[in-house]
């Protein structure tokens, strides 16, 4: 930084941060968007006449969506499914890191289990299989069906992995000399000193629950057992009007409503926004410290 | 990443759903040992014949249990939609209780649907969608034959309302003879598209209603030209249209003849053939590249559905659309940006001023069928006998059932329904009479309903049942002499589903070109109708009628 730009590495930088500022513009814009519109009169909505700003402000759909029971179900659902769905997948994730990164000599057939689960990233049995396999093991419809489906992520596995694998051996085998067992050696050891890992996986953990729907639609057959996202995905997702039943006029006038559901999207993404500041301080360091051995 | 597995999973399921579906059906016949385990720990409770008898049948149903009505229905008296006062009449009427297993809105349920299917694992009793999904279901044998339940224990009235407006409601559910679904039938006159006018408008630049398309056309270049909203810039467009104009502007198209429905099978020469693929169709197109070129219609139509061209209408931007009845739920609030707005509906113009054929599909909402092996399957049919008595019967408590207190839908919050499919207009006719005699304190029905939204203030009633210039006063004076029923109502022909959607995107983007000039309306069209054939058109036409018959 402090080196003299030569006039070309001047170029570059003006067009560089006029490319980034340009790419979070857009990547903004669409939410700011959804903001105006949550704020905004029906009227002027359905009039086409909201863009970045409200128009004829009012608090009315965010009233709307606090006395919504359903609303605060789905989002109840959530909390629960991202909890006990991320506290699985971190754990799970911990204990096959730890025996994974051992050195070949000491777990005979490491890259074979690797290949195994790496290869569950590329190729899986489908959508009707894993619908059948929910159904007979008797999970439909619960809980379950949206925290065991995913409960190791493979992704998250390797990069846990990385990171395990760069802890110095000697720490390891001071504490094997010590007389620590491997369940010592990786809850007093390894964890500790993998927080930026973990709080990394955590997030990823934590946003993909909160954000997954397509799982809760095809497991949850009934409507009102839907997680937030899945709800949201009904009310915003685009009806085909041709057929649709005509005679449906109270949902038609609700359908119109898309400031309610603006409001509905910006209460969603509130706590997940929340969240994001305090894992983010880990997030760059434990990404770059998993992937220097990749 | 496992998003996109997963819809892309989803989407090869869909192309599977064949095959799948009928290996499944087999095993069900064969083991029967898993569908049994699921429903009949119920069942077994009951003895052969059901007569009184309690017995519970698992339904999947599509309906958003969350949605407002029901969630209102609850906060006022409890009920909920697996237990309320429908529920409640089967199970003293009939001992018959349902015990929800599938329940979420359309296009999830169809989803659903397709996966229960494929994995062996459907209700007892269900809603069928599509009619591709009941073909289906219907050759792989997984559904009960209903025919002779309906005969036998079918009412009077039940009939009576289901085949009101032609037997063929049945065409879709019919294999061999045999019927194996009920349909829920509702009006058909939700299928009309109506032409919806600024009258404001009219009234300021000193414009007559429109009788032919030349007004029509003559309307629409004085909105453009005329700054009709009044404030000096030229920014008003004549008539709104969208990328789905095929359905969306039907009535357009209706204007140059039966034979130009671009959404339907039509009748030619005792031949059903295609709408959108008849000489009729190149002058309303040449009329529409017209205005494109004039910039009377928006140049950008072809990136806009529906809602989003529809802003345009709503702000007061443009001041003539065609559009269902339940439009005016979308241009409710045009007045809350324009107070002086004024919206009428007038008569479909035609090209000379005759009454305009108007081309209906029968009005259904899904149908109803039973899975083989299901006991006493002819209760889904006394079920629907005491559906209908109990909103059209001699005895019925009409409002308890069909909506009160502000919950306008508690005839949807049943397991299965069906209504009068002169119910709306009817209700229209009486509104008019009570105006007109001052009698409408003894207003019953729908009529009643519909007319306390409209004293209650509710614009959107008055506007789709009111008595003058409003889409029922036009379906009152069109219904049916001018109506022509759509000449095929059965399933995707098997070219159609290998075929359909490549030889429906031509036919898109062909026609889009015309209307944007960028094609010839004559030869273009011809040229697109060649290509269509040998895409399959040919083929598909002939399968058609095949299955008709002719």
């Amino acid at each position: 930084m402090l080196l003299r730009q030569t006039r070309g590495q001047k170029i570059f930088s003006v067009f560089n941060y006029a490319l980034l500022t340009l790419t979070a513009v857009l990547c903004l814009l669409p939410l700011i968007h959804v903001i105006a519109l949550s704020f905004s009169d029906n009227a002027a909505v359905s009039g086409g006449l909201v863009t970045l700003w409200p128009v004829r402000f009012t608090w009315e759909p965010y009233a709307y969506v606090l006395e919504r029971s359903a609303f605060w179900k789905a989002f109840g659902v959530t909390l629960q499914r991202a909890a006990l769905g991320t506290a699985v997948n971190v754990l799970l994730v911990i204990l096959l890191a730890y025996p994974l990164s051992m050195s070949g000599e000491k777990l005979r057939a490491r890259t074979l289990y690797v290949w195994i689960f790496f290869f569950t990233m590329l190729f899986n049995g489908g959508l009707i299989p894993t619908y059948i396999l929910i159904k007979e093991i008797g999970i439909m419809d619960t809980l379950w069906a949206l925290v065991l489906p995913g409960a190791v992520t493979v992704f998250n596995l390797i990069l846990m992995l990385n990171f395990f694998r760069q802890v110095p051996e000697e720490l390891e085998d001071s504490a094997m000399i010590d007389g620590a067992g491997h369940w010592r050696t990786l809850w007093q050891i390894y964890v500790p000193i993998s927080t930026p890992a973990i709080a990394t996986i955590t997030l990823f953990c934590v946003v993909g629950h909160w954000n997954a729907w397509f799982d809760g639609l095809i497991y949850m057959r009934d409507a009102a057992h839907y997680p937030l996202q899945s709800y949201l995905q009904t009310i915003v997702v685009k009806f085909d009007f041709q057929t649709m039943s005509a005679t449906d006029a109270q949902r038609l006038a609700q359908l119109n409503d898309r400031s309610v559901k603006a409001a509905q999207m910006v209460v969603a993404a509130v706590p997940i926004l929340l969240v994001y500041p305090f894992l983010q301080k880990y997030f760059v360091s434990g990404i770059k410290l998993g992937s220097v051995k990749g | 990443m496992r998003k996109k597995w997963a819809l892309s999973g989803m989407a090869v399921m869909m192309a599977f759903g064949v095959a799948a579906c009928s290996k499944s059906s087999e095993n069900s016949e064969n083991s029967g040992s898993t569908s049994a385990a699921s429903s009949g720990a119920v069942q077994t409770a009951s003895s052969d014949s059901a007569g009184g008898t309690p017995i519970t049948y698992t339904f999947g149903r599509n309906i958003d249990p969350n949605s407002d009505p029901i969630k209102l229905l609850e906060s006022q008296t409890g009920e909920t939609l697996a237990d309320n006062r429908w529920t409640r009449l089967f199970k003293e009427k009939l001992n018959v209780s349902v015990d929800y297993k599938m329940v979420t809105a359309s296009p999830t349920y169809d989803q659903q649907f397709k996966l229960a299917m494929a994995s062996n694992d459907l209700p007892d009793m269900f809603n069928v969608t599509s009619e591709a999904d009941m073909k289906q279901l219907m050759d792989a044998g997984a559904l009960e034959d209903l025919t002779d339940a309906y005969k036998q224990y079918g009412s009077e009235l039940l009939k009576s309302i289901i085949e009101a407006e032609t037997a063929r409601v049945f065409e879709p559910v019919t294999k061999d003879g045999k019927i194996y679904a009920i349909p829920l039938k509702m009006p058909s006159t939700n299928g009309y598209n109506h032409l919806w006018i600024r009258e404001d408008w009219l009234t300021k630049l000193g414009l007559e209603r429109p009788k032919t398309m030349d007004d029509v056309y003559k309307i629409a270049k004085a909105f453009k030209e005329g700054d009709p909203d009044g404030n000096g810039k030229p920014d008003t467009f004549g008539l709104q249209i969208d990328n789905a104009f095929r359905e969306n502007m039907k009535g357009f198209f209706w204007g140059y003849g039966a034979e130009a429905s671009p959404d339907m099978w039509v009748e030619r020469d005792g031949k059903a053939v295609r709408g959108f693929v008849q000489p009729e169709m190149k002058e309303p197109l040449a009329m529409l590249q017209t205005m494109y070129k004039e910039g009377i219609i928006d140049k950008e139509f072809g990136t806009k559905d529906n809602a989003k061209s529809m802003e345009s209408v709503v702000s007061g931007k443009t001041g003539m659309f065609y559009g269902p009845h339940w439009s005016a739920f979308t241009i409710d609030k045009t007045m809350q940006n324009d107070p002086n707005a004024k919206w009428i509906v007038v008569p479909l113009p035609s090209k000379d001023g005759s009454p305009t054929k108007v081309s209906l599909t029968i009005g259904k909402d899904s149908y109803v069928a039973v899975k083989k092996g299901t006991k006493n399957p002819e209760n889904l049919v006394k079920m629907f006998n005491v559906y209908v008595e109990a909103l059209f019967g001699k005895d019925a408590e009409f409002s308890k059932y069909y909506g009160e207190n502000g919950v306008e839908n508690i005839w949807q919050m049943s397991p299965i329904y069906t209504l009068d499919p002169m119910i709306d207009l009817k209700a229209h006719q009486e509104i008019k009479a009570a105006i007109e005699n001052g009698t409408t304190d003894s207003l019953g029905g729908t009529a009643a309903g519909f007319y306390a939204n409209i004293k209650s203030g509710m614009w959107t009633f008055e506007m789709m049942f009111g008595p003058k210039d409003t889409p029922f006063a036009y379906v009152d004076q069109s219904y049916p002499d001018q109506i022509v029923w759509n000449a095929y109502l059965g399933a995707p022909t098997p070219t159609q589903i290998t075929r359909g959607s490549s030889m429906d995107e031509l036919i898109i983007t062909s026609l889009t070109a015309i209307i944007m000039g960028k094609t010839d309306a004559d030869q273009g069209f011809d040229k697109m109708v060649a290509e269509w054939n040998k895409l399959g058109g040919d083929k598909v036409t002939q399968e058609v009628n095949a299955e008709l018959g002719k």
